[in-house]
């Protein structure tokens, strides 16, 4: 081979390697990739995911809450919402809650202070849990819930994300109420025994 | 004059081998997410035959062979739980199903810790859970309560632990898991197995 054609050849492939390089980076695909897919909702709509339907109930606040027998007291405050999970296809065992805050911040129902209440819905059952999340009461009004289904990774998978209806007015009150929120245990009982 | 496939004959010969090389170098996930994840390795028999189920069991020990002959007796609604004084507590729109199984081994075959669920004509599985509409049934659902035979090892602390003093499992026994499902579920199979991915289908009559 001449040394033209050598040196041609090299060229084509750094061209190839620089074309490769700008085809992969030249879109913003890496948030797209691992992004859930998002289903929206508001509180009383049913939001069908992949792996169950959730409805989230009307949230409630309070600088207290009662959950599972322990009295906890928050500077900000608490904000419970029920939540009711069909599972679809086999057993499931939600592992991720949240609320999004109106700051932008992700507060983690993660079981230190805030929970997720639930345990392991049957399909076709409907079972009642909560999402317990204390947050400042700046971020509280026009916050989200957001419910998946792995604990650790949420990405490539369904993702529900309710708004919760919370206006400054609510906030107001919920900062000034100390009678405590009760948390009760998961169930699949629609009222508690 | 040499052709192009002469000059290049080594680079193509190497290039299904280059090929395989890069599928299994980036098949890693394969068998963490598929080969040992969910139920998808089934054996089944015809509806009233028993099943002599066969698998390999992993516990702190090691492998052990898994050797059992399972026979579904037959399904019915129930408000009672298995081997407990509470009665369920069922919510609006869900019904109890006790299966009766019959099973057999050698006393000494390690049986603890199985798992069972009932599955529909759509698919959709109902597992067995020991915890289940306000009462608590026994926690494996395929060994007798009181002689359930050995536990898998735990491994270095299996010396620290408590001897069991449960008398020996006899060779044949009999159970009556009771699983909750929705009340217009159409039940097809018995699932019974103890390591994902194996599993033991029994179909319904």
């Amino acid at each position: 081979m001449s040394v033209g054609r050598r040196a041609g050849a090299t060229l084509m492939v750094l061209a190839a390697l620089a074309a490769g390089r700008a085809v992969s980076t030249a879109f913003p695909l890496d948030d797209r990739l691992d992004a859930p897919f998002v289903q929206s909702g508001a509180v009383g709509e049913v939001v069908e995911l992949r792996y169950a339907s959730v409805t989230a109930g009307d949230p409630e606040g309070s600088r207290r809450i009662d959950t599972l027998d322990a009295l906890l007291e928050s500077p900000g405050i608490w904000l419970v919402v029920p939540l009711t999970v069909v599972a679809k296809g086999e057993p499931r065992l939600l592992g991720y809650a949240a609320v999004r805050g109106s700051d932008g911040r992700t507060y983690r129902a993660d079981g230190m202070r805030s929970q997720f209440v639930r345990s392991t819905a049957q399909p076709g059952i409907p079972h009642y849990g909560s999402v317990v999340v204390e947050l400042p009461p700046s971020a509280a009004a026009g916050a989200q819930l957001l419910v998946s289904l792995d604990g650790g990774d949420q990405r490539g998978d369904g993702m529900a994300e309710i708004d919760l209806g919370i206006t400054a007015a609510d906030v107001e009150q919920w900062a000034a109420t100390l009678a405590p929120v009760d948390v009760p245990w998961a169930s699949d009982l629609a009222e508690q025994p | 004059m040499t052709t192009w496939w002469r000059r290049n004959r080594w680079g193509v010969i190497g290039l299904p081998f280059a090929l395989v090389a890069a599928l299994v170098a980036s098949s890693d996930r394969v068998s963490s997410y598929y080969w040992h994840e969910g139920l998808h390795d089934s054996q089944q028999v015809e509806p009233g035959e028993w099943l002599e189920y066969r698998d390999v069991l992993f516990d702190g020990a090691g492998e052990h062979p898994l050797e059992v002959a399972i026979h579904l007796d037959g399904t019915a609604t129930t408000t009672q739980p298995w081997d407990s004084e509470i009665p369920f507590e069922l919510p609006d729109g869900a019904r109890a199903i006790r299966v009766d199984l019959t099973l057999r081994a050698a006393p000494d075959m390690i049986l603890r810790g199985c798992f069972l669920a009932l599955r529909g004509s759509d698919g959709t599985r109902y597992d067995y859970a020991n915890d289940a509409a306000g009462s608590l049934q026994p926690s494996s659902p395929c060994v007798p309560q009181l002689t359930p035979g050995p536990s898998p090892s735990l491994g270095a602390i299996d010396a620290d632990l408590s001897p069991d003093g449960s008398e020996a499992r006899p060779e044949t026994w009999s159970v009556a898991p009771v699983v909750i499902v929705p009340e217009d579920a159409d039940i097809t199979e018995v699932l019974v197995w103890w390591q994902q991915p194996a599993y033991a289908v029994l179909p319904l009559d």
